[in-house]
């Protein structure tokens, strides 16, 4: 679904749009490329169109993990997985894994509350 | 593209300095410096006033400025000087910069150093690393160096058909080499019975799959052919080199997300050149100082030059190939994980001295050819070396 076709989203509009379950991505008009929302033009194509804001179904495949055994920034929380996912609409994005790594596995995004705002961690579905 | 052959025809590497590595160095990083710099002017024996450009490098404001050490020194005019923010993926660039300044007629004798307390004062391993994607990560407590470069290690592992343990034989190879030199700071015998029982830090690293932050500084000298006809000791010379900063390479150091391929690193796509530009294969170069932050760094620059076959970097470092009676002595100063962690400098320090014969560990055959790599993931840079 096509949010707005002319706004490049900030990271803050990502929050906040994740506090609404809702998770955004940037993806390329031109050569369907997807990205999350740090990057204002295409990694591909770079200047030239604009990227269209689509909400992500939020499903993807495990690419690679790792177990964090202690965490400077969550030290009460590790150790914990966290997972490098490719989302079916083709972006990348991190989140914490919820159940048993596995290379390939199927995962899906999940909405959590952690320190004050919403993140999106993935759970392992398959 | 690749750089004119000209230009290695013009530079050397003569000299090479240290200051001692350390846990705590109990002095400043400019001292550091001033001593490293100050050991390689007089390790090369050229007049320090002959000195005309300095070229450093940091990560994250933990060094200091290039003028400071020239001040420091009481060095002459600087014709060329540059502070480089690139980290690791600096020593080979900077090497390959003096180069291509001495061709250009910038400078004559250029000193290229590291200095950090990287264990006193600042530590990369738990740095928060600026940029556009830290903000994602650091909210889910992805948050440490040693995580980023694990996300790149098990890939590499599941698509090999290897197991974390595996990497083991990269450390307990290295250590072996350790043991011999007085400047690394792990020189006990490392058994891989005792890797199995070392704790697992950023799964599947464990502790000893990771460098060992140290203080000091590593310096080295690079001049033209006319100066290094004045030094004492033998000049070493470029066959090759480049830097690859690879297509669509992130927004920090520790930011792969958009990365393809983490079983792959900036070596894959700058072996064609290295090799091509030096007249010799990966088979044919007699040593290997490969840029080792982390055990998996080793294996994927290895075999993305071509010195290992695709998930064979490990059964080929397990067979003995890169110890010092090997065919392709690698790491010989223990590398990063065992010498410490200098960014990388030291790993090029120690292929000069090589080449030079003045090594601390001798490998049973002298080499007269060695490759070097600087960085570990999206971009770095390489040099092939000669003692000619």
């Amino acid at each position: 679904m096509s949010v707005t076709s002319d706004t490049v989203l900030s990271s803050g509009q990502w929050w906040n749009a994740l506090a609404e379950e809702r998770l955004l991505m940037l993806r390329c008009p031109k050569c369907g490329a997807a990205w999350m929302p740090f990057l204002p033009h295409c990694p591909d194509c770079g200047r030239g169109p604009i990227p269209e804001v689509v909400e992500s179904r939020g499903a993807g495949r495990l690419y690679s993990w790792v177990g964090v055994q202690s965490s400077i920034s969550s030290p009460d929380e590790a150790p914990f997985v966290v997972g490098s996912v490719i989302l079916d609409e083709g972006a990348p994005i991190y989140g914490r894994l919820l159940g048993e790594p596995g290379a390939e596995a199927r995962v899906e995004a999940v909405f959590v509350e952690r320190g004050g705002r919403t993140c999106v961690d993935f759970e392992v579905v398959g | 593209m690749a750089i004119r052959r000209e230009v290695w025809d013009d530079a050397r590497i003569v000299g090479v300095g240290y200051a001692p590595i350390t846990r705590d160095s109990g002095t400043s990083v400019l001292d550091l410096a001033l001593q490293a710099c100050g050991n390689a002017i007089d390790d090369a024996g050229i007049d320090e006033k002959r000195v005309n450009g300095v070229l450093s490098y940091s990560f994250n404001h933990d060094s200091v400025p290039v003028q400071a050490v020239a001040t420091g020194l009481g060095l002459g005019d600087q014709t060329w000087a540059l502070d480089s923010a690139l980290g690791g993926q600096a020593p080979c660039y900077l090497a390959i910069a003096a180069a291509q300044a001495i061709h250009a007629g910038a400078a004559d004798a250029i000193l290229i150093y590291r200095a950090l307390n990287g264990r006193s004062g600042a530590r990369v391993g738990q740095a928060r690393l600026p940029g556009a994607a830290a903000d994602q990560r650091y909210a889910i407590g992805f948050d440490a160096y040693a995580q980023n470069i694990a996300l790149w290690a098990r890939r590499y592992l599941t698509e090999t058909g290897q197991e974390p343990d595996d990497l083991g034989a990269v450390p307990v190879a290295q250590r072996l080499h350790a043991i011999d030199n007085p400047r690394a700071v792990m020189r006990k015998p490392l058994s891989y019975e005792q890797y199995l029982e070392t704790p697992v830090v950023a799964d599947p690293f464990r502790l000893v799959d990771c460098t060992i932050e140290v203080d000091g500084a590593c310096a080295v000298l690079v001049v033209s052919k006319e100066v290094a006809a004045e030094s004492k000791q033998p000049p070493v010379s470029f066959l090759s080199g480049g830097y690859r900063l690879g297509h669509r390479s992130g927004l920090d150091a520790g930011d792969a997300l958009l990365w393809p391929d983490l079983t792959r690193n900036y070596t894959s796509i700058l072996a064609d050149e290295l090799w091509g530009e030096a007249g010799l294969g990966p088979e044919e170069v007699d040593m290997a100082q490969i840029y080792d932050c982390f055990s998996s760094s080793v294996l994927i620059n290895m075999e993305g030059l071509g010195l290992a076959g695709r998930g064979e970097g490990i059964e080929m470092i397990r067979s003995g190939a890169t110890a010092k009676d090997g065919p392709l002595p690698t790491n010989t100063n223990g590398g990063l994980l065992a010498e410490g962690y200098l960014h990388g400098m030291n790993t090029l320090a120690e292929a000069v001295l090589q080449l030079q014969g003045r090594g601390e560990v001798k490998p049973v055959a002298q080499p007269e050819t060695c490759v070097v790599t600087s960085g570990a993931m999206m971009d770095g840079s390489a040099l092939v070396l000669a003692n000619r």
